[in-house]
């Protein structure tokens, strides 16, 4: 909800199988505006790890 | 070759240019009782809120159609003799066919309420909705509008550019409840708070009112409540156009059976877009796709077929896109309202509550 990610690399990413790990961590490459991921790649990846942790 | 298509949407047009580029030579006749060129059915809510004009929302100049040797006939396609392959239009015209595609796309669900056939009361699905709109809502107060769906948020927004006062009754308890997770759908009844919008969840329409001159004059919601309104948008969905192909031996369901190769059980007649029914889709796809996107696939792919080289259809990863007042949306692969058990689900939203993201994947081992 207001982003736009790239059609070519989220069906690669479906289509593949890709883990879940390598899709949080290569979110700009999916990105039409590189400048929000620099602001907020950063957060999202906390929230992702932080979840991780609760489930281990 | 003859290709005759019925209906000039995204559908028909598409076949029609992937066509004429496979086969040169092909004679190919687009008919259409909707308007006299193609335009692009998504931009309708646009003309209404003064952001484009029409002529605007032709993809193509109106040259293009002869240059491109496409043969336009504007006029209804009353009936389909399937030995003699041969259409009859509303013109009184006849015209034979080697090839038939039935691209005739939907038209908007009525429920049978009480006073849906009342003047005030429509869908939006194409030209002259926008018209009977444009007419019915001029000078008016108050609109509702029944649908938590696509449209239903189309049509709010479209009231709102015009500031009349919108109604939104929503059946379920979240907007879009059969495909929107209750996070998202938070997101999108922000946009209607911040625009105004009056939205009632768990909320049907029971019955429209009239008045004296048969137009409306107030709907009744299944809590019994009486709403004054001079105008009642309908936004519960659409459903496959089959007023053609039930003058014909066409065999139909909710809409044109098709195979993979979308062939109908009729030898020559094709159907494909929001009017086909596939027979056996697709594992996790669903029969009817009433969608822009699916539309133009359908076309290209129905196209190679007709033009000998079978092509089954094969949509792929599921994609669609959307946008709430201010807010854009696009899903890829499957993200359901309720996440199944045996899938995880990283959820991020951005603290304004503008943007979020939602990410679903299999638990063990970690991935899409």
């Amino acid at each position: 909800m207001g982003l736009r990610l790239r059609q070519a690399v989220c069906e690669n990413w479906i289509k593949t199988q890709t883990p879940i790990h390598t899709v949080i961590g290569r979110l700009k490459t999916a990105n039409f505006d590189p400048e929000f991921y620099r602001r907020h790649e950063p957060a999202i990846q906390r929230q992702f790890a932080e979840i991780l942790a609760v489930k281990r | 070759m003859h290709l005759v298509i019925i209906g000039n949407g995204i559908t028909g047009v598409t076949a029609a240019q992937t066509v004429r580029r496979l086969q040169p030579a092909a004679r190919i006749t687009l008919v259409s009782d909707e308007s006299e060129h193609h335009y692009s059915r998504t931009a309708l809510m646009y003309v209404y809120m003064g952001h484009l004009r029409y002529q605007d929302i032709k993809p193509y100049e109106d040259w293009f159609w002869k240059e491109n040797r496409l043969e336009l006939v504007h006029g209804t396609a009353t009936a389909l003799d399937a030995d003699q392959h041969q259409v009859q239009l509303s013109t009184g015209q006849t015209i034979s066919y080697d090839n038939l595609l039935l691209a005739t796309g939907s038209v908007s669900r009525r429920a049978g309420w009480p006073g849906q056939d009342l003047l005030g009361v429509q869908g939006l699905y194409g030209l002259p909705d926008l018209a009977q709109m444009e007419r019915d809502t001029q000078g008016i107060s108050r609109g509702v509008v029944v649908g938590g769906g696509l449209i239903g948020v189309e049509l709010a927004e479209m009231l709102h550019t015009r500031r009349i006062a919108a109604t939104v009754l929503v059946r379920d308890q979240h907007y879009w409840g059969s495909v929107l997770p209750p996070e998202e759908a938070e997101l999108v009844d922000k946009q209607f708070r911040q625009h105004d919008v009056d939205v009632r969840y768990r909320t049907e329409l029971r019955e429209i009112l009239g008045d004296t001159d048969g137009r409306v004059r107030a709907i009744v919601t299944s809590q019994g409540e009486e709403l004054p309104c001079q105008w009642v948008g309908l936004g519960i969905g659409v459903t496959p156009n089959l007023s053609l192909a039930q003058s014909s031996t066409v065999e139909t369901d909710r809409g044109i059976l098709v195979n993979e190769l979308l062939q109908t059980n009729l030898p020559d007649v094709y159907a494909a877009g929001d009017c086909a029914q596939h027979r056996q889709p697709g594992a996790g796809e669903v029969p009817i796709e009433q969608l822009w996107y699916t539309g133009r696939m359908q076309g290209e792919t129905v196209a190679h077929t007709i033009c000998g080289r079978p092509t089954p259809y094969r949509r792929g990863v599921w994609f669609n896109s959307a946008k709430f007042f201010n807010l854009e949306y696009q899903t890829y692969g499957q993200v359901p309202a309720r996440t199944p058990t045996d899938i995880e689900s990283f959820y991020w939203q951005h603290p304004t509550g503008n943007c979020a993201l939602r990410i679903n994947f299999a638990p063990t081992p970690m991935m899409l």
